[in-house]
Parts: C-alpha cells; structure tokens; sequence
C-alpha cells in the first residue's frame, strides 16, 4: 500500500524517531513494499479464527506479596546519565 | 434554555499491597526517593513482570465491593505512550478484557432517595513515577521511581451523576467501600486516591450528550465539588451565549476556585493497546471468586442496616458510624457490654461483628446513647488531636464504663463530660477518675435531703415567691441545692425532693 | 589443535583430571582472538572480550568450586561466549547498539545465573546485528561480523558473533537468541549445531527483549552433544519470567546417543518449493536420507499456511519490537547524545543518533501495525493467522515426532548485497519464522557445503518441549557425515 509522507511523520513523531528527508523517502518505499507483501494475509479467511496472543497456554501465573529483588541505594544513581540530589534529571516538563 | 448535568468520573485507587504490582520492590510512602527500584520496575532492558498475587486479590475483592462482575478471562494490555516518569514508555493496564465490569454503588441524593451510580469497569494497572520541577522555572525536571509499578486500580463510572453533591457523595462511597474491602486507604494527601473528572451539559429532554471538558489535578472530595460547581456555571454561560464548548482537558486552581485550560499542546493519544505478551491470561473461576467474598468483611451498606435493626439508631446515625470501618467496629465493641459496671469483653481491635447485643440493653437506649457520645464528643476531641479513633486514648470498653455510670446515677450528665475530657488527657478509666475526684453523684435521699431543707430555711423569701405563684423560684432553689452539694447531687433526686417537701409545707 | 578449538565434551575431561585449568583455555581463545584481528578480514566476532575482566570471573569459580557448590559438573569451569543481548552483571551490554554502548548490566539474566551455577563462566560478549534484529549481522554499530568459511560472506545473522566464533575457533560454545531463527540460520550458515528451545524452557529473564512472544535463549556449539550440555545447563523454571515452562529440564546429554531408530521423520512439501537453491535442497535432502539410514521413518506432509508466515510473523515480532524499545530514550541509563531543554527533543535525537537505520524501520512498521486504524487490519489479523500456522504443526504432530527442512533458501551471501533491500532478507526467513510463531523447539545441524565450500544446515523441528528427539535425530545425523 502507498505510505503518505504524513503518516510516515505521524507514526515517527508517535514512536519518537526523527528522520532525515532521505530517510522519509526511503523509508516511504520499503515500507510500502514491506506493507503490499503483508497484504498476502488478505487471502485468509479469518472471521472464525481465535487470535493468539500468548505463545503459552498458561493462566494466573502470580508471586507472593513479599519483599525482595530490590536494589541497594546506589544502582539507580550509576545508572543515571545525570543525576542530583537522589534524582535523575530531565528537561523541563511543562 | 435548561441544562442536565452530566458527570462521569475516573478514580485511581492505589492499592495497599506490601510489594509493587510486578516485583518485589516495597510500596513504602514516603522512602528516600529511588531507593525501592529493581530492573522490572526500573524498565531496564530485559526485566520482566510477574502479578502480585495480592493485587490480583484485592482487585477482586474492590469488584465484589462495588457489586461489579468479576470477569472469568482478564488480560494485561500495554497502553503505549512517553513520559519521563513511565520507565518502558508503556504502562500496564487492561483494555479489552479488564477484571471487573457492570457495578454500581449506592448513594443517597439530595432528596434524600437512594441512587444507584453505575460503575463501567474497575480494573488494574500500575502506576507511574514522580515528577518534580526545579524552583527555578528554568531549571530542569526531577524523576523519582519509587512510586513507579505501585498498584492502581482504575475505576469508571458510568456518566449518570447528576450534580456535584453527587458527585461528593459518590467519593465519599467509593472510599468507603474500598477501605472496607481492604484495597486502600484512599488518603488523597498521601496519592492514594485520584480523580479524574468529566461533566457535559445536555440540553434539557435531549437524549445527545454535550461536550466533555475533563478537569483534572484534584486535591479533595472538596474540591472535586467546588471545581464542578464552577464548571457547570462556565459552561452554563458558554452554551446560553450560543458559543460552543470543544472538548478539553481543564486543571482545577484550588486558590482561585476555578478551572483553566490546559494551554500544553494536547496531542490526541494513540497508545497503541496491544495484549501485554509478557504476562499471561487470568482465568478466575468461581471457587477463586467465591474464596475472595467469604474473606470480605461485611460492607457498609449490610452494615448500616444491620445497625439501624438490631442497635435501634436513626439511618442517619447508622451512616455516620459506618462511614469508616475502624468506627463503626469501635462502636459495636462498646456496645457489646453489658450495661453493667463491669468492663466489656475484649476491647483490644475495637471490632465486634455479628454478637448481637443484648436485647435489654437496646431497649434501655444504651447503644443510641454510645453512638451520640461517639458522634459529638468523640469525634471533637480526635478532630481536635488530630488523632484517629484506633490510636484515641479513650478505648470501646472506657466508652462503655462511661456511659453506665451515667445510667446507673453515679455521675451526671454534666459531670460526664469533664470525666470524659479527664480521661482523653490522662487515658485514665471513667470509674478511676470518678473515685479519684470524688465527683460520684450524690443519690442518698437524706444527704440530699438535708441540702434541701438547709436551702428552703436560707432562702425564705424565695420560698415564699414560689408559693405565690412564682414557678421560676423552684429552678432557684434546685440551683441552690446544687450549689450546696457542690454539683455532685442527682438533680432528679433533688428535683424530686425539693417538690415533695415544698408541697408538704404548703399542706402545713 | 589448541583448547580453543575443542568441544565441551573434552575440555570437561581434561578439566576433570587436573591435565589443564580454566584459565589455560581462556588464554588459548585469547590468542585466537589476537591473531584473528591480524588478519586482513578479521571476523570481528566479539564486541568485547576482556581479559581482566574474565579472570576475575575465573577466579569467582574457581573459590566457588572450592566451596564444593552442586551441579558445577556440567560445564565444570568452561568459559561460553554470550551475544551481547543478554545482561552479565558488571558488563556492558549493548545490544549491538549505539543507544546502550555505556549501559553496564546492574544484573545477572537468570540464564547466566544457571550458567554459572553449572561451572560456566561468561566470557566475552559477542557481536549481533542491532537488538537482533536481522539475518546477517550486518547492521551492528561495531561493524559487520564475517564467515570464517568465507570471510567476504555474512556468517547469518542475528546471532552471527556466537556462530562465527564457534565455528572459528574463538569460542568453545557460546549463547546465542532466536526470534525468527537467529539462532539456527547463522549456526547453519557457519557449520555449526544451535538450537533454539521450546518457547518457555529457557527463562527470558535478563534477555534484552525483541519480540517478546518469540524470543528464546539457545546454545550455539560445535556437536550436538556440546548443545544439549549447554541447554541442560541454562534451561529450567524461572520465577521471575511469566512465560517460563513449569517444567522439568531432562538430563539432554544422557538423551543424545538415543539414536535415531523408530522416529517419524515429516518432510513438507511447502517447504521444498520454489525459492529453494538447488544446491541447499541436495545437501538438505541427503541430510534427511542419513536419517532414514538411521532408522527414521520418512513422510511427506502438509504445513499449508506455511506461505503466510513471514508477514505474520513480521507484523507480530515488529509490533512488540516497538514497543519493548520505546524504552530507550536516554533518561534512565544508556547513552544522552544531547544535552537539551527540551524533552520531545531528547527522545527524538537520543534515538535518532541511538538506532541504526534497520531498528528504526521495524519500529516505524510496528508502530504502524499497532496505531489506531491499522490494528484490526494488520496485528489482529496477524495473531489470527498465527493459530492456523500453529495448528499446523499440532496436525503434523498427530503423526510425526520431527519435522524436516531446510533452514535457509540459500547459503551465505556476500556482505552488503541485501542491506538495502529489506524485504527480500525478511523473505529469507521463510523456513525458520513458523517455528517461532509456534512456539516450537528445532535446531540447525550441519549437513555438508556447497561446491564454494559453504555450510548448509538441517533444521530439525520437535513438537513442544521434545528437544530430546531433536537432538537423537541431529547426532544421528552428525554421526554419519
């Protein structure tokens, strides 16, 4: 299918990414390619069928209310590109 | 041109487990910030999660609270999006197949009649970080994690509140009922209860709903009230000037009493709902689901009946009681007692359920008079320590004792209340303060006799003013009689004689 | 032939009777490593191989063994590579990626937990196109990695660090991951046994997830033996993963030498079609022939929606990817490429420099698949189409106890000829995606090389949880090349 050049924007704008001119035009082809390939799933007739969203087959899978796996007090602050004052640091959130 | 109001509201719960809802990480309020992280909740590459078997139960029990259908299949879906405070750019939550669906709770409106509030959905997801921000508005954002993964419970109701009383009343319910079933202690000044808002103005006999401004950034049922009321009035305005409304988000200003576009460039989300692959299906069957309403306690709406019935209080009184569990258990262990002088039974959790009182002790107003002094002065003096009834000085069993010696004559009414003020400060018992003061009332009929014609030979002319006709002379003449006893004589008593002995005199 | 060039099977003798230590093959894969960086196209295998940092976990094991800690026989102090996908606390692990190039594991994955508790010894993170995703190892940020059959040819990808290592004497073994068959296609591709697991039976605990309803941590090894040692070693149930199998873990290496008699060998039709070359289709089919010389018995069958796998498969593992790397922004851990004031502009450039041009493009696709408008007609359709192609296998599996085809429709290809034609190396994944949308164990198993001397492999598919059949069949296999 023809992928506009808004929507490849809006889907990069929704998934963070920016791209180049180039690359929206590049991207623009090989994901309409990629997009008519997926459209072989059109020949299936697929009103009856269950989808399947887990490989497993399994239910309730749980664990006890109970403390434990934390990290000591220091891994967030290693971790962190910047930090202060027990905090990791981001831009300004308006 | 008449509107409807039409409010909906979305409350998030968060729920009082001792863990996070996917790992093991402490909810603690209140710890040094980032110091409760792990890789799950932290969304480090390759962390997984796994359900908290507690959230799962008391997401269950909130269902059966608010009469919902708790659902046989329930899956986690992830809701897409970015923010700093949400570590996977995705949160946890149900979408097409959450926990509980089709409830209600029970409010009463302005008219004094019950209303059913439908309730959508109420279902689990987890919650986000915290956000602060620099004092200096240039400065940058803080994050802190601890709070990141902490259970929530989402609840919807269905838009069928129709005023902003309503609206307080039905947060009022929803905190009752989940402090009930265990799930949260819904404090708003600690997070644990938030709300969102939805109102619209229909037109009057119009079936078409108007167009939704959301209010958001709550701080109490207050103010939940207070920003409806503007808003309505704001709307009411916009609409009657023949503008029309656009769907918005609002924040509510607590010092101005009014609410403010949200002026950030809210971009309609996509968040992309996918079932979480992660996680697998919950399959409740009903055993799981009947195992989780036994261990429920009985829910206020049970209980005020039960209160009205068996304690014989007012509904009005019974609601009051209720309205807090730790209440209403402190004062069915003070009316367990006897009616005797001899101390209740276990006072230790201040709950009793289902021990009937005795029937005698109904009849005798005995319950109606715990539940007053529980309502006025109880209640006046935790206000005033801000002190919750659990942690009060003045226990079930202290209650109780103090009520008996006020029906048993040994203390009057107004002498109570500075034994009960004593007995706040000093956590001493009623009947040890009573000895210890001497305030005993005093019931011998020859003492108090004795005071009487002591008063009647000091007072003549009085006397004579109330054989003249004068009726206000006998309140004199009690008042002397009390002032002679040093307040400590029955005044029924000294009612009783006083009358007695001025008509023999008259007879002379 | 030096200790970097043995099997475990071996090495864990010699270790056993005092003839050598730990330390002594790690100094022999060290030296392999030194003098492959002399060559004029080096394989360019391992994103790190510290030597300080391995000796000091040498060191660990050897007080650990000295502590007389149980079941430490099993790999009894060898050292294993590990793809650069899974977390070994202390050590960087990027993924391949620019994004997470200074990100130090604060943990270990319960795999490498296993691992060690079995005697292994993480050594060394080995080289893997971008967050796995791709098949040729091309589109790592540490530069291509080569076939040592052929070093101007891709060794398979995504896990094509770990099968070049092994089949090029810089590793013993080492652990590899699979989400569309990385896993099988690079070991098939090098000469080399991987396997990919049953779905569940190796904890994902610690794995930088891709597509996180198909991905499995696997061995990659030089015999089938050395592969069902490994697994044993880093399989079993994992508390802390939702999709880990409540499972036992069998003794694998005492299933090996089962022999091959009395299996139902399938061989599908769809698999054998056009696309396939020539010579990939011989060697394959000569490999299904030792196993009937073995005693398996072979039989045609039917995988009829085998020909929707590739989008079904796509649409999924993308829709996930998408979502499992919205996380790497830059805020908590990994790399800031900007310093701003802006919070949009942070997200955008951190991951704009962060992800290279082949992570981007499954994000943009799977964003797409999942946004609202495109959901029912691409993902929901996809899940749906993924029950027909497990109902496949569960049919198939009524009859047979394998299922036999080739792993790759061609051999390996020289580097750079596909990269800018994505679509064409999705459709190479023809024969390796349905087993991952099933949830299914199989494993590559080399079965000879092309007249340029290039592997091929026979993939070996096993109904759920069955990798003992898997590996009686591949060492019959083995036995008789």
């Amino acid at each position: 299918m023809k992928i506009s050049k808004e929507t490849i924007e809006w889907v990069a704008n929704l998934a963070r990414l920016e791209l180049t001119t180039e690359e929206e035009r590049l991207i623009e082809t090989q994901l309409g390619k990629i997009l008519d390939y997926m459209d072989i799933l059109a020949e299936l007739d697929l009103a009856e069928v269950p989808p399947t969203a887990h490989t497993f087959g399994c239910t309730n899978v749980t664990r006890e209310d109970r403390e434990g796996g934390s990290f000591d007090d220091c891994t967030v602050e290693k971790l962190a590109p910047e930090w202060r004052d027990g905090h990791v640091v981001v831009p300004r959130i308006v | 041109m008449n509107y409807d109001t039409v409010i909906g509201l979305e409350i998030h719960v968060q729920m009082c487990t001792k863990t996070k809802t996917f790992c093991g990480c402490s909810t603690e309020y209140g710890a040094r910030p980032n110091t409760h992280t792990c890789p799950v909740c932290l969304g480090l590459p390759g962390a997984l999660p796994v359900l908290n078997r507690g959230v799962l139960e008391k997401g269950v029990a909130a269902g059966l609270a608010l009469n919902c259908e708790v659902r046989g299949t329930s899956i986690f879906a992830r809701k897409n999006y970015f923010y700093p405070d949400l570590p996977k750019a995705y949160q946890i939550s149900q979408y097409e197949q959450p926990l509980n669906v089709g409830g209600f709770v029970v409010i009463i409106d302005e008219n004094g009649r019950e209303k059913r509030i439908g309730i959508t959905r109420a279902h689990l997801e987890e919650d986000a970080g915290k956000l602060i921000h620099d004092e200096d508005p240039k400065g940058p954002s803080y994050v802190d994690f601890n709070r990141c993964g902490v259970p929530l419970l989402e609840i919807v109701s269905e838009p069928e509140i129709g005023t902003p009383e309503e609206a307080y009343r039905f947060l009022a319910a929803i905190k009752e009922m989940m402090q009930y079933a265990g799930v949260s202690e819904c404090s708003m000044e600690k997070g644990e209860l938030r709300v969102d808002v939805n109102v619209s103005l229909r037109k009057q006999g119009e079936r078409e709903l108007g167009v939704k401004q959301e209010i958001k950034n709550m701080n109490s049922f207050a103010g939940v009230k207070r920003a409806l009321e503007y808003e309505i009035k704001r709307q009411t305005k916009v609409l009657r000037s023949g503008e029309r409304l656009r769907p918005e988000t609002r924040l509510f200003d607590e010092n101005k009493g009014a609410t403010v576009s949200m002026r950030s460039k809210e971009e309609a989300h996509d968040y992309r709902y996918f079932p979480d692959p992660d996680l697998v299906p919950l399959a409740l069957d009903r055993p799981f689901i009947e195992q989780v309403r036994k261990a429920l306690p009985e829910l206020p709406e049970a209980k005020r009946r039960r209160f009205t019935t068996e304690y014989g209080l007012t509904g009005y009184d019974a609601a009051l009681l209720c309205s807090s569990p730790k209440v209403a258990g402190f004062f069915e262990a003070a009316a367990a007692g006897r009616g005797a002088l001899l101390p209740a039974a276990s006072d230790a959790e201040g709950t009793a359920s289902g021990v009937p009182p005795p029937a005698a002790a109904v009849r005798s107003g005995r319950p109606k008079k715990i539940a007053n002094w529980i309502l006025t002065e109880l209640t006046g003096a935790m206000n005033a320590m801000k002190v919750e009834i659990d942690r009060f000085a003045v226990t079930p069993s202290m209650l109780g004792e103090l009520i008996d010696l006020i029906d048993s004559g040994e203390i009057s009414g107004k002498m109570a209340k500075e034994v009960f003020d004593e007995m706040v400060s000093t956590g001493k018992s009623a009947h040890s303060i009573t000895e210890s003061r001497g305030l005993k009332q005093v019931t011998d009929a020859d003492e108090i006799g004795a005071a009487v014609d002591e008063v009647l030979a000091e007072h003549e002319k009085v006397v004579k003013d109330y054989e003249g006709g004068k009726s206000s002379a006998f309140g004199f003449l009690v008042g002397q009689v009390m002032k002679k006893t040093k307040g400590k004589a029955n005044p029924k008593l000294v009612n009783d004689l006083l009358d007695r002995k001025l008509g023999a005199r008259e007879k002379q | 032939m030096g200790l970097n060039e043995q099997s475990i099977e071996t090495l864990r003798e010699l270790l056993k009777s005092g003839e050598i230590t730990t330390t002594d093959i790690v100094r022999d894969i060290d030296a392999a490593i030194e003098s492959d960086k002399r060559d004029d196209l080096p394989l360019n295998a391992y994103i790190r191989f510290d030597r300080a940092e391995i000796d000091r976990r040498v060191d660990k094991s050897e007080r650990e063994k000295i502590k007389g800690l149980p079941s430490r026989d099993l790999l009894r102090g060898i050292p294993i590579g590990v793809k650069d996908l899974i977390n070994v606390l202390g050590s960087p692990t990027t993924c391949g990626s620019e994004i997470l190039k200074e990100y130090v594991s604060p943990y270990d994955a319960t795999a490498i937990i296993n691992l060690e508790r079995s005697g292994g010894i993480p050594a060394g993170k080995l080289n893997m196109d971008e967050f796995a995703m791709g098949s040729s190892t091309e589109s790592s940020a540490f530069g291509p990695v080569r076939n040592p059959h052929d070093r101007r040819k891709i060794p398979g990808g995504s896990s094509g660090g770990s099968a070049a290592a092994v089949a090029g004497g810089l590793a013993v073994a080492a652990l590899g991951s699979d989400t569309g068959g990385s896993i099988r296609q690079p070991a098939s591709m090098c000469g080399v046994f991987g396997m990919k697991p049953t779905y569940g039976r190796v904890s994902r605990y610690g794995l930088v997830a891709y597509a996180s309803s198909f991905d499995q941590i696997g061995p990659v090894t030089r015999t089938v033996m050395d592969g069902a040692i490994l697994l044993e070693a880093i399989a079993g149930f994992d508390p802390a993963d939702s999709t880990s199998a409540k499972v036992e873990t069998p003794r694998f290496s005492e299933l090996v030498n089962g022999g091959a008699k009395g299996l139902r060998v399938g061989v599908p039709d769809e698999y054998f079609g056009e696309g396939l070359s020539d010579e990939v289709r011989a060697l394959v089919e000569r490999g299904i022939s030792l196993l009937a010389k073995a005693g398996a018995v072979t039989k045609k069958i039917s995988l009829k929606y085998t020909r929707y796998a590739i989008a079904t498969y796509y649409i999924i593992a993308t829709a996930e990817a998408s979502s499992n790397l919205a996380r790497f922004d830059g805020i908590r851990y990994g790399t800031r490429f900007v310093k701003t004031d802006d919070l949009l502009t942070l997200y955008k450039e951190n991951r704009r420099k962060g992800f290279g041009s082949e992570v981007k493009r499954r994000i943009l696709l799977g964003t797409f698949t999942l946004s609202s408008g495109y959901y029912d007609a691409y993902y929901l359709k996809a899940q749906k189409a993924r029950t027909l192609i497990r109902g496949d296998f569960e049919e198939a599996f009524k009859e047979v106890d394998l299922i036999a085809t080739p792993v790759s429709p061609v051999p390996a290809w020289e580097i750079g000829t596909l990269v800018d034609d994505p679509l064409s190396m999705y459709l190479a994944d023809i024969y390796t995606v349905p087993v991952n949308l099933a949830g299914l164990p199989a494993a590559s198993v080399p079965c000879g090389a092309t007249a340029a001397a290039l592997p091929v492999g026979l993939q070996l598919i096993a109904n759920h949880f069955k990798e003992g059949d898997i590996f009686r069949a591949a060492r019959a296999v083995e036995a008789l090349q």
